[in-house]
């Protein structure tokens, strides 16, 4: 294992705001959100349920629970729903909204400076390939 | 008199001491309809008559879904003097409770059922149900029998009278559960509130079992993907209404509304409740944002709030899947039914014998203590 991996992927106007735009970082795939207030969401394109392509989707947001019959909507561009079975996360954290399961995605510290988008892509294996 | 029997004595010799809750014990009336006419109006009784109400025993099946062997009802429980198996309290007592160390046994009356769902018309119904009430409250000697508690009889087919009858009767101590027969509308939808809304006010619990309509008559639960043949067809795959409604719980945000609410499912098996609660946990898990009321993994609110009788129990070839399934359900959600005094019945002294000592003294005797009113 060796320190953190810092990398580039890309000028921040080529990410445009509140949009999930996939990118290859190293041997993967991550869907990056920049914002307006200059912070990155990072995630790995890969749905930790059955290994689909979780990012190709838009940015969402999703029901708040409460009581039968009414619909409240929240957490607008912040919800990514896998077009696969709909399972939901939270692109800030990985988490799943509003349930106990420890699935989650893989997120990535990320930061603009000096008008580049970085992703910390964390400890790198000395062999055997990627982590999952 | 004692009439010990083969079953009976197994009974008291394994499980000594043991004392059994029994959650399925159907009474019948040792007359038919007629039996109820002193507890009903003068002018109900006249319109019954007038329908030939004096004649009718139970609500006909037609030769594709009568018993094969000419009844459901046991033939060797049968009273001494001929009576109806089930319509004698005295005999019930001493063939049932005595003779299988049942401490409690609760009373579903399937004709009062059948009455309440779909072979009457909805004031009907309100009619005969209250008059089936009396007469188990009244006639049947439950005051001082407390081994014999009652599910109460409801309507089906019109809520506010039922939720009416619940208020009339729902605080007699007699009363354990509420037996709400079904019709073709899932036990999620909005329909039967002012029911639960009763049920919740006086603590009673919600009891679901066949009435013997099921796939018979319009307007009845029909099970899915067709008409059955003859009663083998019929009778297997009745745990489909079981399915069905407890998914319909499951989504419909029933328990939010009325968190105290439970139901306790006889009769429809529960084996199938382990892949199933798969497939609505996991249902949940992807498609939560459509059903927003439902906050916590649905399988979690039928561990707290539903039951499932053992009987019928399933027979596999190795006993022990049998254990693993009840292992993987949580022997928690089950409490012990004989289904007293039907063919299929299930006596405690031979059932659920590969389970551990204390999981099965559980279901025999502790589960239902927390699903039942038991004042």
């Amino acid at each position: 294992m060796s320190a953190p991996r810092e990398v580039s992927i890309g000028r921040a106007e080529d990410f445009p705001l509140d949009t999930i735009r996939i990118v290859k970082a190293g041997t993967r795939e991550i869907g990056v959100v920049r914002r307006a207030d200059g912070t990155v969401n990072a995630v790995r394109n890969w749905c930790p349920h059955k290994g689909a392509e979780v990012c190709r989707t838009k940015l969402s947001g999703t029901m708040l629970p409460g009581p039968p019959g009414t619909l409240t909507w929240g957490h607008e561009g912040e919800i990514v729903r896998c077009p696969w079975h709909g399972f939901e996360f939270d692109i800030r954290t990985g988490k799943r909204p509003y349930s106990n399961s420890e699935m989650r995605l893989r997120v990535y510290p990320a930061r603009v400076a000096d008008g580049e988008v970085l992703v910390d892509l964390g400890p790198q294996r000395s062999a055997g390939g990627t982590l999952p | 008199m004692n009439i010990e029997t083969p079953a009976s004595r197994v009974t008291r010799q394994r499980d000594a001491g043991l004392q059994v809750i029994d959650c399925d014990v159907h009474p019948a009336l040792p007359g038919g309809l007629a039996t109820l006419f002193p507890l009903m109006p003068r002018a109900w009784v006249e319109r019954f008559k007038l329908k030939s109400g004096h004649l009718a025993v139970a609500a006909p099946l037609g030769f594709r879904f009568e018993h094969p062997s000419g009844s459901a009802a046991r033939q060797d429980a049968r009273t001494p003097d001929g009576k109806p198996p089930g319509s004698d309290p005295e005999y019930l007592r001493r063939d049932l409770l005595d003779n299988h160390n049942i401490s409690i046994a609760l009373l579903t009356s399937l004709q009062a059922g059948q009455y309440g769902t779909v072979t009457s018309g909805p004031d009907e119904s309100a009619v005969i149900v209250s008059a089936f009430n009396d007469y188990f409250l009244d006639v049947w000697p439950l005051k001082e029998e407390r081994r014999l508690r009652l599910a109460m009889n409801v309507s089906a087919q019109d809520p506010r009278a039922a939720a009416a009858e619940i208020r009339r009767v729902g605080k007699r101590t007699e009363v354990a559960a509420v037996y709400m027969p079904l019709i073709n509308i899932l036990i999620g939808n909005r329909y039967w509130e002012p029911i639960y809304e009763e049920a919740v006010a006086h603590g009673l619990p919600i009891l679901l079992h066949v009435t013997g309509t099921d796939s018979v008559f319009y307007g009845a639960p029909n099970q899915a993907g067709g008409f059955p043949e003859n009663y083998p067809e019929r009778y297997t795959a009745l745990s489909q209404i079981g399915e069905a409604n407890l998914t319909s719980l499951c989504f419909s945000g029933v328990w939010e509304k009325f968190p105290s609410l439970k139901f306790l499912f006889v009769e429809y098996g529960f084996a199938w409740a382990v892949p199933l609660l798969w497939r609505i946990n996991r249902t949940w898990e992807s498609l939560r944002y459509d059903v927003p009321w439902v906050r916590r993994p649905p399988a979690e609110y039928v561990r707290e709030r539903v039951r499932f009788s053992t009987q019928p129990l399933d027979e596999p070839a190795d006993p022990a899947h049998l254990r693993q399934l009840i292992d993987m359900l949580g022997p928690e959600h089950l409490v012990f039914s004989t289904d007293y005094p039907h063919w299929d019945n299930d006596m405690p002294g031979e059932s659920l014998l590969m389970l551990d000592k204390d999981v099965r003294r559980r279901i025999l005797s502790e589960n239902a203590k927390g699903i039942l009113r038991l004042s």
